[in-house]
């Protein structure tokens, strides 16, 4: 039997599920660790013999697995921990800082010899956005004034000696949900044109850092999907539509994207960037502004992928990062052919279905039974 | 900006800028993209007994 590929991610993610899916039709083994139910309901064991040997389990309700040695490790969504409402809020504390140090060390024990996307140590370090933007910076890339803070003094004034023209966006993708007032909304962060008046709480400001940027001047986005020394590359049309002119992800259903050839200079760079970073995947995201010159905005080391291959069939992302997986080479360079195996494919399959039946539903997802 | 950010409790200036959309608004805008990082599903497939603690480690 192969060492299977091992995806570790929450079972409503659409991507696990669908390169799941499409890596047993192509032949694969699968193992699915299932994130976002530890500890509550998930047990999580590792165990060092005397002799340095490692065993690591995994318990879901009544289902206890071994975590299999495997070919390629998928290190796709790690959820926080997941702890009980009848836990004693004094105890909080010290169940999350142990939860953490759980789910951190675990990863780093499990197939160490595996190929993995993309190895936890250069993961976490690159999803610190100053971190990006200075290894972008060194690499050659043109990068946006930018910065930092929660210091309302310090904000105001980069608004200012920027004229008023910044942009405000997270470190990290937020949402709220269940807020009273909120009813069934759910709030989410986009980047956010901003003008004086936003800036007029300190304490809001205080609360927490932002990443507040220089606006670019925008004829369209490029975003480049890497897999080992593949680039696939789209350009995005989100200036026609008001709706996505600062942020195109709010205006998915009326985007328009377009495979391009990217510039051998950005090409290169892109590689040179993986390559110190050292990510095997990732998603690059580019303003191109009027004058056709590239800036980086930011990497995303686990970006979503499959919703270019939704707007462009012609882009066959799933195959492709399939043939990767199963290839376990950070030099996969991807050969173009027919696809065996499509996102529509998957969405139209009878997993697809049911999968797509319970998020519109809201019915729980068979987390036990997806340990396998 | 936000009435959020005036009320005596305060709200972090990143939720006082963040977009209240309904859920049809979420499936509209964003489509397939969405499911993976807006979908409360998880919260319900283990039970209200719960709370997610720390930050996940999503990317966009």
């Amino acid at each position: 039997m192969t060492a299977p590929i091992l995806i570790h991610s929450f079972p409503n993610d659409v991507h696990a599920a669908a390169v799941g899916w499409a890596l047993r039709q192509l032949g694969a083994e699968v193992f699915f660790w299932p994130s976002g139910a530890f500890p509550a309901v998930q047990g999580l064991t590792t165990e060092i013999s005397s002799a340095g040997d490692v065993r690591q389990s995994v318990r879901v309700q009544d289902t206890r697995t071994d975590l299999p040695r495997c070919k390629t490790v998928w290190h796709r969504r790690r959820k926080p921990a997941f702890l009980s409402r009848s836990l004693s809020p004094k105890d909080i504390d010290f169940v999350e800082r142990e939860c953490r140090a759980h789910l951190n060390s675990t990863p780093r024990l499990l197939s160490p010899d595996a190929f993995w996307v993309n190895p936890p140590r250069a993961a976490e370090q690159d999803i610190y956005k100053p971190i990006q933007l200075r290894t972008a910076a060194t690499v050659g890339f043109s990068i946006p004034d930018t910065l930092f803070s929660n210091d309302p003094g310090e904000i105001r004034g980069f608004y200012d000696r920027h004229g008023g023209d910044i942009i405000y966006k997270a470190y990290r993708g937020a949402t709220w949900a269940g807020e009273e007032g909120l009813g069934d909304k759910i709030a989410m962060g986009f980047t956010t044109t901003l003008r004086r008046d936003d800036l007029a709480n300190d304490a809001a400001l205080a609360a927490a850092p932002g990443i507040f940027q220089r606006k670019l001047a925008k004829d369209h986005e490029v975003r480049v999907t890497v897999m080992g020394r593949t680039l696939t590359a789209a350009k995005i049309l989100s200036q026609g539509d008001e709706a996505t002119q600062a942020d195109w992800r709010l205006g998915y259903q009326n985007l328009r994207i377009a495979p391009i050839a990217l510039p051998a200079d950005i090409a290169a760079k892109c590689r040179d960037y993986m390559e110190r970073a050292r990510l095997n995947f990732g998603c690059f995201d580019f303003v191109v502004d009027p004058n056709g010159h590239y800036h980086f905005l930011e990497i995303n080391q686990m970006g979503q992928f499959l919703w270019k291959e939704i707007l462009r069939p012609d882009l066959p992302l799933l195959q492709m990062f399939c043939d990767f997986l199963i290839a376990a080479d950070p030099q996969f360079e991807w050969h173009e052919r027919d696809p065996r195996v499509t996102f529509k494919g998957y969405l139209e399959s009878e997993e697809g279905r049911a999968f797509d039946d319970r998020i519109r539903n809201r019915r729980p997802a068979p987390s036990a039974a997806a340990l396998s | 900006m936000s009435d959020l950010a005036t009320q005596e409790e305060t709200r972090a200036f990143g939720r006082t800028m963040a977009r209240e959309l309904t859920p049809a608004e979420i499936d509209a805008v964003a489509g397939a993209w969405s499911q993976t990082i807006t979908c409360p599903c998880q919260i319900q497939e283990i039970g209200d007994d719960y709370l997610i603690s720390g930050t996940d480690d999503g990317s966009d």
